[in-house]
């Protein structure tokens, strides 16, 4: 499984296969706004990166999360 | 001793939920917990690191910032909560308010105000909780700031920035005068885990949550030392391998003078895990040996070492053979009578490790590090030895099981238990209480389960009230012998009607019974009767699970027929003109009767 999807997954709860772009607090009963930012801390530590409170405050959805990792140079869709 | 992150406990915590029915939990409590901030996390991990520990756990978590409110209320929904243990924390910038970042906008006096207010502030807080709370409160004190705007002059400033959070601090630790509070040293905590790290910036402005994620396991893990020692979950007893892990090397085949013990490297590691070590036996914290030895060889270092800090007389069992450990574990803890789960065993060697971890899960087993200068440090981490009352009856406590190891010694130098019982020359004093008693009597009405007629509890608040009152006599036992004190062990509890005397409570602590002590302080309260001319006197018991000695004492005494097994009963002890003959059995003790 690719690390992105295990990560999201793991602290979503959701299955990997249901996670897609449009994949937000919307339509994810857990994602409340602590395990937003225990999402976003987890994904920080998985890929090496910070990032900016902007940025957090730009996030909408994971297609949102994967376009922020590939600023900070993380393909989220590789391996 | 490893710690998950915060993100683990979450998910940990979901599957415990699910699986928590299925669990046998010996003990069950009610958590609070009021902040100045967002309080996420903190739920998830206690609720882990309880379930982990056997511990059913249930929560309130205060709004946010609420916390004053909650407390002043007396009908507020943390108090309708009644919760066994209350956590409390608040930051110092949200506290201090504007002072807080600009403290120089002011005189020293609007400093040294600032903070009388906020102790004020506090106090009020606390003695609301005084008044109105259940169970104990445990309260951050403030983490002293590394920035100052006045920067290298800090210090010169006569009350300055930090003197404000330091005197702060220092007011709050008289808060320790109610026994049912108690300060956590955040400051100390925070230096310990790195000020600079306490805090995620990002987190903070995103979502005002004012402790970084990292660093709420590792604080939850210090709240989890108030709840095991208020469960009585704590350990009691540190039983220590010898080669490799009290010296460096194997004595049996390096002899006393090739094993590494004494001032230069590696053997100063070991001299200072000694020191640790006699330093928690100072405190109270029973020491004892499971070794594969020759006996011979390894009581000479005990005994004749110059550098061993550990000297015979620090163990209460020493057991140096070449039996199984596992065996030997379980003969230490009979011999001194503390359950397994009140052990700590410490061992070099990974296969006995693991033997000792699958055959006795109880045992706290951990795996020492494989660098002995890590020692030390692993000892000092141990975070299971806590105790909420510090009685001088339990700083006594590992030096008394010493005696009882020499007492024991002794007794098979004697044909019969009389002569044994003369040897030993005990003398028991009875006295009324004073201030300085109250806890231990409260501490033995809580503790004491086997000789207990009546078996109820009290706070040290109501043995106090007690004492105070005319209508009640309170008394405490301290019993003594030729090998040691084992200062107070019983306590007595009289309600003193004009003619008729009734006791409330009867206890004596396990660790006497079987020496006619029962016997003797019977007779010094029926001696007491006689002289207030009493008509009567008589107890109430009360049968429980675990007080069946009672009953084999009352038959002994002829207080109670043969074959009578009540579940309730009146029984009397004394009546005017009927003395039951007590005096053949206790001649061998000196009475003391104040």
């Amino acid at each position: 499984m690719k690390k992105f999807n295990k990560v999201v997954s793991k602290v979503l709860r959701i299955k990997p296969n249901r996670i897609t772009g449009s994949t937000s607090p919307m339509n994810v009963k857990s994602w409340d706004s602590f395990r937003g930012l225990l999402l976003i801390t987890e994904i920080e530590k998985a890929f090496h990166v910070k990032f900016s409170m902007e940025e957090i405050l730009s996030l909408k959805d994971i297609g949102s999360l994967k376009k922020m990792l590939k600023s900070h140079g993380v393909n989220g869709d590789e391996q | 001793m490893k710690e998950f992150s915060l993100s683990e406990y979450v998910t940990i915590d979901r599957k415990t939920a699910s699986r928590g029915k299925k669990k046998g939990f010996n003990k069950k409590i009610k958590i609070a917990f009021l902040g100045s901030f967002t309080l996420n996390g903190f739920r998830e991990v206690l609720n882990v690191k309880c379930h982990d520990a056997g511990i059913k756990a249930s929560f309130y978590i205060g709004d946010y910032n609420q916390y004053a409110n909650e407390l002043v209320n007396k009908d507020s929904k943390l108090y309708n909560f009644e919760p066994d243990i209350t956590f409390l924390f608040v930051d110092a910038k949200s506290f201090f308010g504007d002072i807080f970042f600009n403290p120089y906008s002011g005189s020293e006096r609007k400093r040294m105000d600032a903070t009388r207010e906020n102790y004020k502030k506090l106090s009020v807080f606390v003695s609301a909780f005084v008044k109105y709370g259940s169970g104990i409160l445990v309260m951050n004190n403030f983490e002293i700031p590394v920035y100052s705007p006045i920067g290298i002059l800090e210090t010169k400033e006569k009350f300055g920035y930090f003197d404000m959070i330091k005197e702060l601090n220092k007011l709050i630790s008289r808060f320790n005068k109610y026994n049912s509070v108690f300060v956590f040293d955040y400051d100390s905590f925070a230096s310990g885990a790195g000020k600079k790290n306490m805090v995620d910036d990002k987190l903070l402005y995103l979502a005002d949550i004012k402790i970084s994620l990292d660093k709420i396991p590792v604080l939850c893990e210090e709240y989890m030392r108030y709840i095991r020692a208020l469960l009585g979950l704590s350990r009691k007893c540190i039983v220590l391998d010898m080669d490799n892990t009290l010296w460096g090397g194997i004595v049996g085949e390096d002899g006393l003078e090739g094993i590494k013990l004494g001032p230069l490297p590696p053997g100063n590691a070991y001299m200072e895990f000694q020191k640790y070590l006699l330093a928690l036996f100072e405190r109270g914290i029973i020491l004892a040996i499971n070794s594969s030895n020759n006996e011979e060889d390894a009581l000479k270092v005990l005994r004749e070492h110059p550098y061993t800090i550990l000297k015979e007389h620090h163990f209460a069992s020493l057991k140096i053979n070449w039996e199984n450990k596992v065996k030997n574990l379980v003969e230490i803890a009979k011999d001194i009578n503390v359950g397994l789960d009140s052990m700590i065993f410490l061992e070099d060697d990974k296969r006995i490790r693991e033997l000792v971890k699958m055959a006795l899960p109880q045992v706290f087993c951990p795996d020492l590090p494989e660098d002995i200068s890590c020692y030390p440090g692993f000892l000092r981490n141990i975070k299971k030895l806590d105790t909420l009352q510090f009685t001088h009856e339990d700083k006594k406590r590992s030096t008394r099981y010493v005696a009882e190891r020499k007492r024991k010694a002794s007794t098979g130098a004697f044909k019969n238990i009389s002569g044994y019982l003369k040897h030993l020359s005990i003398t028991v004093e009875v006295s009324p209480a004073d201030k300085f008693s109250f806890p231990r009597i409260a501490q033995l009405t809580t503790r004491t389960n086997q000789f207990n007629f009546s078996t109820k509890r009290y706070q040290e608040k109501e043995i106090e009230r007690l004492a105070l009152d005319r209508r009640y006599g309170v008394y405490y036992v301290s019993v003594k012998d030729k090998y040691g004190d084992y200062g107070i062990t019983g306590a007595l509890i009289v309600r003193k009607n004009q003619k008729k005397w009734f006791v409330d409570t009867f206890l004596l602590s396990c660790r006497i019974l079987g020496r006619n002590i029962e016997e003797a302080v019977l007779s010094d309260l029926i001696g007491r009767s006689v002289k207030a001319k009493v008509s009567m006197l008589s107890a109430s018991y009360k049968k429980t699970e675990k007080n069946q000695p009672v009953i084999n004492f009352l038959k002994k005494c002829a207080l109670l027929p043969r074959k009578c097994n009540p579940k309730d009963a009146l029984i009397t002890l004394y009546e005017k003109g009927k003395t039951p003959s007590l005096t053949r059995q206790i001649k061998h003790i000196k009475i003391i009767s104040k």
